[in-house]
């Protein structure tokens, strides 16, 4: 994705699709980093967070 | 008037939409998915081992340590070159000591097959990536007490059982944060996809 996003904005001078793309990422790489942060956190700190 | 003195028209979320529909931006999506997914995977496996194995008490163990991180130290345009070498269609020292042994008849098209590109590309990030989780998760296996281990063997655990139950757990608020930084950083990769394949192949873009 940042690859074709810096092929639309930069090589392809659409700015505005790069941007999308780039912008679209977050949904993704926010989804990515929760699961690997929350779910990989040990059950006794989770168990105490909810406490 | 030059254009970049026109004032431009507001076009709201047409070019969301116009993403919407195209293909190739949703071919882009299932690479990058890709790409992070295995690549993660894997790179958490061999860290994982890695570090474990470095924690042993090894001969030249601070050299080893030295030595495993070379792969991150090395600036990442540097070393996708290299892999760019060692991929290439027609000098490539794979294909040539593939070729040598017997095993396969013509040189592997490295970058140029759909498949292998993804692959190859995992591949690359996989080995410059494996020190980072390797030597971060190394400094967590350090923080564990000894005792812990000496009371498990007192307890008749065998050597997976501690692991299971004394070094995983203790390890796990490390691996959440070794794991975050390395799907951000895979995910975000672009140098090393952009020297080996620039977007490639098949078409420029996918």
């Amino acid at each position: 994705m940042a690859t074709l996003s810096y092929q639309r904005a930069i090589l392809g001078g659409s700015l505005g699709e790069g941007a999308a793309i780039s912008t679209a990422m977050i949904p993704f790489l926010l989804g990515a980093i929760l699961i690997s942060w929350f779910g990989l956190q040990a059950p006794e700190v989770a168990a105490g967070r909810k406490q | 008037m030059p254009a970049s003195a026109r004032g431009g028209a507001f076009v709201g979320l047409e070019n969301y939409e116009w993403l919407w529909d195209d293909s190739v931006f949703w071919l882009s999506v299932f690479n990058t998915l890709l790409y992070t997914g295995v690549a993660t995977v894997i790179k958490f496996a061999v860290g994982l081992y890695l570090a474990i194995l470095l924690n042993e008490n090894l001969p030249f163990k601070a050299m080893l340590r030295a030595v495993v991180l070379i792969p991150f130290i090395v600036p990442t345009v540097l070393s996708a070159i290299a892999f760019w070498w060692l991929y290439d269609s027609q000098f490539s020292i794979i294909s040539w000591s593939l070729r040598k042994a017997g095993l396969i008849a013509t040189n592997i098209d490295f970058l140029g097959d759909v498949w292998n590109a993804r692959w190859s590309v995992i591949f690359a990030n996989i080995w410059r990536g494996v020190p980072f989780v390797a030597i971060t998760l190394l400094a967590g296996l350090q923080t564990v007490s000894p005792s812990l281990y000496e009371a498990a063997t007192i307890d008749g655990a065998n050597r997976w059982q501690m692991f299971r139950h004394v070094t995983y757990p203790l390890l796990t608020p490390i691996i959440a944060v070794v794991m975050t930084f390395s799907v951000l950083f895979t995910f975000t990769d672009f140098q090393l996809i952009w020297v080996l394949t620039r977007g490639g192949p098949v078409t420029p873009r996918n």
